[in-house]
């Protein structure tokens, strides 16, 4: 008898031992999984899309314009033997329209406003859309991506008072924010 | 020979409530921690469409193959920032903690993630902590930095750890 009573203690013991740690939160810990596919800038979110030749996704999958010879779409012309120039020639101005887009692929569906700027060689300037008697190329803009849509960019160098032989280089940096851009005009 | 009987009967018994309380417990809350860490409670909730509860348990997923992929917008590109606010909650139910109070610490091994209370205050850690008082929540986001990472997937796990009692 005695041993039956101490068996059912033992179980209620448990019982309370299993109750207690349950009800009491004491502490709590717990890895938690995050999975990121780094894609090239034409996939992912915001994304950088070449509409020119002179523009391509790199191997590491990053949006290179290039005027040069070291532009692979160039030797593509050049097997094809297409004569194709190999870059702007001094005291000119070049306008290319469609050089690049960027589009919103943001998977909220919200608008984003995005803010390009550009630091480098000061002959080359940017400029959204269509080139018009008033567009104002700058090395700075804001601009209003709605989801799903693309907006092309322009490029524009004047290579005035350069001499042959120069190299032109620098550098786009595209910072976005949620909401419309605020009207600056 | 009763003996025997009565011994060998007791592990069987006790093997059994293990079991009747496993069942008990796992079954009616499909976002149960009680097999893995020893505790039955959830605090993690995931706010759409960058996180989502995989078989129970917070993912952050950006990639195409997150069910909440919706066709476009295949990650994030390389040397890129990206911030996201509100990625997931923190919810301190407080008939399932039984605290008043939790604190609540989330921590990434790397740099690549950072981590911030939301809204974006305009800083980051890669270990954050915050106190949640009873059945309130608070959002977490997220920052992302793919600078010199290459062309293909990345995980990483983020440890999320919670206290009862205040942060001190």
């Amino acid at each position: 008898m005695k041993k039956i009573l101490g068996i059912f203690m033992l179980i209620a013991g448990i019982v309370i031992a299993v109750t207690a740690s349950n009800a009491t939160f004491a502490y709590f810990e717990a890895d938690r999984e995050v999975h990121i596919a780094i894609v090239p800038d034409d996939n992912e979110l915001i994304d950088l899309v070449p509409l020119q030749p002179y523009a391509y996704i790199n191997d590491n999958g990053m949006l290179v314009i290039d005027l040069g010879t070291t532009n692979e779409n160039y030797w593509k012309l050049v097997e094809k033997n297409i004569a194709v120039g190999e870059g702007v020639s001094p005291d000119s101005v070049y306008v290319f329209e469609h050089m690049f887009g960027i589009s919103n692929h943001l998977w909220e569906q919200v608008p984003i406003c995005m803010n390009v700027t550009y630091s480098g060689s000061g002959a080359i300037k940017f400029f959204v859309g269509e080139y018009t008697n008033e567009t104002v190329a700058a090395h700075e803009f804001l601009v209003t991506i709605y989801p799903g849509e693309t907006v092309p960019i322009g490029m524009l160098i004047d290579s005035e008072g350069l001499d042959a032989g120069e190299a032109l280089s620098g550098t786009l940096n595209f910072d976005a924010e949620l909401g419309e851009c605020e009207e600056e005009e | 020979m009763r003996k025997i009987l009565k011994f060998t009967v007791l592990p069987i018994i006790l093997v059994m409530i293990f079991f009747a309380w496993g069942v008990f417990v796992v079954r009616p809350i499909p976002v149960v921690l009680a097999v893995e860490d020893n505790v039955s409670v959830s605090i993690e909730n995931p706010l759409p469409p960058y996180a989502y509860l995989s078989q129970g348990y917070l993912k952050i997923d950006i990639s195409n193959q997150s069910p909440l992929y919706p066709g476009f917008g295949e990650g994030l590109s390389p040397d890129t920032v990206y911030v996201f606010d509100d990625v997931f909650e923190i919810y301190n139910n407080e008939s399932e903690t039984g605290a008043a109070v939790i604190c609540v610490v989330i921590s990434s091994s790397t740099p690549v993630i950072g981590l911030f209370v939301s809204p974006y205050p305009g800083t980051w850690s890669q270990s954050i902590d915050f106190e949640v008082p009873a059945n309130q929540s608070v959002q977490v986001g997220m920052r992302f930095d793919t600078t010199g990472l290459g062309l293909g997937d990345y995980n990483q796990n983020i440890t999320i750890q919670a206290f009862g009692g205040s942060c001190q």
